[in-house]
């Protein structure tokens, strides 16, 4: 990933911190103090793929990042590439996530054994600032659409409250065309047309679903990339899983982590450096030469990485 | 042998949908007698109840009901409230409350002749009904935070899977992959994978696998080949369902069939006011596939699959199609054409 984005001319200096397992195992935290402290000084990180174990074990670290730096706001920029084969064409969309509420507040307990709750928290100002996040996301990337998704049907109160707020916002936006849809619908719709959607916006786990479901219309998680914002701070990431049994083969597909990184670079302002990136991978994948297995090549992390700054635009 | 099943009319794209799919079974020469109620909407404008006692009494007594989607009263929810837009609360979810109805099986295959993105698909989700956020136990802390609460219980659970695993192991099925969140959802999630495992190892004739949510949904829109039966709380079987209904072709592709205790409900997922399409223009199979199942699971095997044949070639031929199917047939010609090609 370095040595492509500074092949494409980013000014950056990169500062190591530890988190997941290993820091797990050095530090005893998978999150240590440090590693947060680091980037409560500098804004802006960029994160590499964290296992979290099922139904036991360390709280899931990115919702750890999300709750201590007020990542509010999950971006993933869904957008069909040439030359990877999907049964959908021109796919361009983004979908925005809540990510401080909603049932991932962490909050759950038993109420007698065999009996358990979890709490799903939903406030107005947390509402007010993603829905306001996902229209200023579309007036300033020049999206026309925004598409609210909730099952206020079925939970009035919370979901009634979120939608009350949603259409409050788009109030302030009509410029901009602003759409409700149920959250079933929504995923029924996406796999008939997702060529009509434009910005979506939704809670937390709603959010989590739809995030990669919308992934998988363009090739899977090894090629989207993910950004975690918030008012102070930006984490940008790979969002698949951390695959432990390519660890340390020279396997892995960088594509996702380096297209987060050309995110990153929008985000500090090296616009131009993010689209020679994204213009790089686009040729890479569409040559199709020194591809991972993954997707569907014989070559290794080098060997992609070699195409990727070979590919990158003069 | 005549079979008793109760006909339960919603309203809207039903008022078409009902007759139509009547006819077709006649002519297929399925011996149903049919106890019709109205419920929902149709029911409201007649100046009766969203769900009628005697409606209820009947699937009861029946065992056995085949139903259009309820609507809701079409007045639209004031923009400055957006809870109001649900106080009366949703009619299909509340008829499933009142009638017990804890599972929904969702069989998700391709129609020769339907257009759709991926071909060879043949899962069932299995989707568990009481529980989860959509028990709707929520409250208004102080104003602008509003807490829902998501259930499990063990109990639940228990009763789902068995079922769930009877069903799957009954329809020759190979592999039953649970759906959760567990990773993040510790205890809720925990308690629902940890309830599957355990039942799981009563069915060794069955593949027991887990996926999460997340992953499932990637993968349903990548290699939906690769599920038998999926199995997954409340909130995720809504999602989940209704996007296998989209990878196979929408809505005319699809079935729902929810069962209780000594109840089996077969629905029809797909309405909407008679307004948006017009008078005898909906499309009739979101409602004849449910009725096909319900044919089919009585043991009339040859009339439901002669009515199949007939729905693929209709759809294969092409040229007798409702307007959401791309032609321009009303819904009793589509009926027909059905017919003639029994």
């Amino acid at each position: 990933m370095r040595a492509v984005v500074e092949a494409a001319g980013a000014h950056l200096t990169w500062i190591e911190a530890l988190a997941g397992l290993d820091a797990a195992d050095r530090y005893g935290d998978p999150l240590p103090p440090a590693t947060l402290e680091m980037i409560r000084r500098y804004r802006v990180a960029l994160k590499g793929p964290c296992t979290t174990p099922i139904g036991k074990g360390f709280r899931s670290i990115n919702v750890r990042l999300r709750k201590e730096l007020d990542l509010y706001a999950s971006v993933r920029p869904v957008r069909t590439l040439p030359g990877v084969q999907v049964p959908f064409d021109h796919v361009d969309l983004v979908v925005v996530r809540e990510n401080t509420e909603g049932l991932y507040a962490g909050m759950e307990h038993v109420v007698v054994p065999g009996v358990v709750e979890s709490l799903r928290l939903i406030t107005q100002p947390a509402c007010d600032r993603i829905v306001r996040f996902a229209f200023e996301l579309a007036r300033q990337q020049g999206r026309r659409r925004v598409t609210f998704c909730h099952k206020a049907d079925v939970l009035p109160l919370s979901d009634g409250l979120f939608l009350a707020q949603a259409r409050a916002v788009a109030d302030d936006y009509p410029f901009l065309e602003f759409e409700e849809m149920h959250v079933d619908t929504l995923c029924m719709q996406l796999a008939l047309d997702p060529t009509r959607y434009d910005v979506l916006v939704m809670e937390n786990l709603f959010g989590d679903v739809l995030s990669d479901l919308c992934a998988g219309l363009v090739g899977g998680l090894g090629l989207v990339p993910g950004a975690n914002i918030g008012s102070k701070f930006a984490v940008f990431e790979a969002v698949h899983g951390s695959a432990p049994d390519l660890a340390g083969k020279g396997l892995a597909n960088p594509i996702a982590l380096i297209r987060s990184a050309a995110l990153m670079l929008v985000h500090i302002g090296q616009r131009d450096s993010a689209e020679r990136i994204e213009k790089a991978v686009a040729r890479t994948l569409e040559r199709g030469v020194g591809l991972t297995r993954d997707l569907g090549g014989k070559g290794t992390t080098a060997t992609l990485t070699e195409q990727l700054i070979a590919n990158l635009p003069r | 042998m005549t079979l008793r099943v109760t006909l339960i009319q919603g309203g809207g794209l039903g008022l078409d949908q009902v007759p139509a799919v009547q006819r077709i079974l006649t002519a297929a020469g399925v011996p149903i007698e049919w106890e019709e109620h109205l419920a929902g909407l149709a029911s409201l404008e007649r100046g009766g109840e969203a769900l009628p006692r005697a409606m209820l009494d009947s699937v009861r007594a029946n065992g056995l009901a085949l139903k259009t989607k309820l609507l809701m009263p079409h007045t639209p929810p004031p923009r400055t409230e957006g809870a109001s837009a649900a106080r009366l609360g949703n009619f299909n979810v509340q008829f499933r409350h009142q009638l017990g109805l804890f599972a929904s099986v969702r069989p998700l295959k391709n129609l020769a002749g339907l257009p759709a993105r991926f071909q060879g698909v043949d899962m069932l989700v299995i989707r568990e009904l009481t529980e989860d956020l959509y028990a709707a136990i929520e409250h208004e802390i102080v104003p602008g935070v509003v807490q829902s609460l998501k259930v499990v219980t063990e109990a639940c659970c228990k009763r789902f899977f068995h079922f769930a695993l009877d069903w799957a192991r009954n329809h020759g099925r190979k592999s039953v992959c649970c759906v959760h969140k567990a990773n993040i959802l510790k205890l809720a999630d925990g308690l629902f994978l940890e309830a599957f495992r355990t039942a799981a190892r009563a069915y060794p004739e069955l593949q027991a696998r887990e996926i999460i949510v997340d992953n499932c949904c990637m993968q349903m829109v990548s290699r939906p080949q690769q599920f038998d039966v999926l199995v997954m709380g409340n909130l995720y079987g809504d999602l989940v369902s209704d996007l296998g209904a989209g990878i196979v072709g929408g809505v005319s592709a699809t079935a729902g069939i929810n069962v209780g205790e000594g109840v089996r409900v077969y629905e029809s997922f797909h309405g909407g006011s008679r307004e948006s399409v017009g008078v005898d223009r909906a499309n009739p199979l979101p409602l004849l596939l449910p009725a096909i199942d319900l044919v089919e699971e009585v043991g009339l095997i040859d009339p439901a699959r002669r009515m199949l044949a007939a729905v693929e070639k209709v759809l294969t031929a092409g040229k007798v199609l409702t307007p959401d199917l791309g032609g321009t047939a009303t819904t009793s010609q589509m009926a027909a054409a059905l017919i003639a090609s029994l």
